[in-house]
């Protein structure tokens, strides 16, 4: 039973890794953050291999535990637990080359400040807005996050239009 | 750039950093992590579960010989460690698992908070009154046998040393009754508004859904 949920924890890993650590970039900050949630988000995962029966979607099953996980995650426990854990991810800074286009520096520049931007909402909304740009419809999102889809686009509303204030110059009007 | 655009680089995204991970490490990490999160809160139980049982042992034993405080001292002991053990218990089947959705993890949460609040706000019901009950019961019993079985003029000094003792407990409730409402100010209350926000915030536009 054990090399069963072995194998579906680091399928989900190998299939998923992308888009959590694209939420834990968006809710911790620091390299020092990211690898604290980082860990939560994978030791949630891993417990909640067990409860998994297959009645909801893998991909609603993970961001429920990935987004919960972030969303309770308490910053100021993280020096607690660092006692007990050894870091798992070697972040390495890949500096921008001169031959690097101009556009795929503007993609940086873009990303970061978007991430950035993400940050300054409201948490309900980065949620929201994280799931949309990941390709969610709101049927899954109101699976993950228990309101109404109504709910869901006046969020996604608000929130695309706090973006593109953010964003002022890199993204349309909304 | 419409938001469109930006939905379709989004999963695309250049990496500025390069993130590697030892597969081979990371399960084994995630099991211990696991363990050692399981083993702790079992230590924590069993601790103060074995610390009561050992001191009620002792209440016990030494009641054998010094009479009916001891054994209700022992009692009491044996309430307090129950108590918490069977709230813990209770509690911990109240609570909502991480993969439910994200209201009801944080409903989940917040009930949490606020029983530990209340629990920590009503220590002196739960932990010192039973203790308290004991310990008046020890030091009234004590000072009856010294002036009913010795020397009257021992009953002063008698007097004076339980006094001595009894204000020395009290200084001690009085601390650990302090320190939890400071654990509530400091750390639950912060917790509970912040849960409390985030339900408000998922709640807001259900209400005008109905």
């Amino acid at each position: 039973m054990d090399d069963e949920f072995e194998q579906i924890f680091k399928r989900w890993f190998d299939e998923h890794k992308r888009l959590l650590f694209r939420i834990v970039r968006i809710y911790a900050s620091s390299l020092d953050e990211q690898d604290d949630l980082f860990q939560e988000i994978l030791l949630h995962l891993w417990k909640s291999v067990p409860n998994f029966k297959g009645l909801a979607k893998e991909t609603t099953w993970i961001y429920r535990v990935a987004l919960n996980t972030a969303l309770l995650w308490r910053r100021s426990r993280r020096r607690r637990r660092k006692r007990f854990r050894k870091s798992i991810i070697n972040f390495e800074d890949i500096p921008a080359s001169p031959a690097d286009s101009s556009s795929a520096q503007e993609n940086h520049k873009l990303f970061d400040q978007l991430y950035k931007a993400i940050r300054q909402l409201p948490v309900i909304d980065s949620c929201v807005v994280l799931m949309h740009l990941e390709g969610l419809g709101y049927e899954d999102m109101t699976k993950v996050l228990g309101i109404s889809k109504n709910h869901v686009g006046v969020r996604l509303n608000r929130a695309k239009k706090a973006l593109a204030r953010d964003l002022k110059g890199l993204l349309d009007e909304i | 750039m419409k938001f469109d655009d930006l939905q379709k680089g989004w999963k695309n995204q250049p990496a500025d950093m390069r993130i590697t991970i030892d597969p081979a490490l990371l399960l084994s990490i995630v099991k211990r992590n696991k363990r050692d999160l399981e083993s702790a809160v079992f230590r924590r139980d069993f601790r103060e579960a074995a610390i009561a049982v050992i001191l009620a042992t002792i209440f016990f034993c030494f009641g054998l010989h010094g009479g009916w405080p001891l054994f209700l001292l022992g009692v009491m002991c044996l309430f307090v460690a129950g108590y918490l053990v069977c709230d813990r218990m209770r509690q911990r089947r109240k609570r909502r698992d991480i993969h439910d959705t994200l209201r009801g993890t944080v409903e989940s949460s917040l009930h949490q908070v606020t029983h530990q609040i209340w629990l920590l706000r009503n220590v002196f019901w739960w932990y010192l009154l039973p203790f308290s009950i004991g310990l008046v019961a020890l030091i009234g019993s004590a000072y009856w046998d010294t002036i009913k079985n010795y020397d009257p003029g021992y009953a002063p000094i008698t007097l004076l040393f339980l006094g001595i003792y009894a204000a020395s407990v009290v200084l001690l409730y009085w601390g650990i009754y302090h320190l939890n409402q400071w654990a509530v100010r400091k750390e639950l209350l912060p917790r509970k508004r912040e849960l409390e926000n985030l339900l408000k915030s998922l709640a807001e536009h259900n209400e005008l859904d109905d």
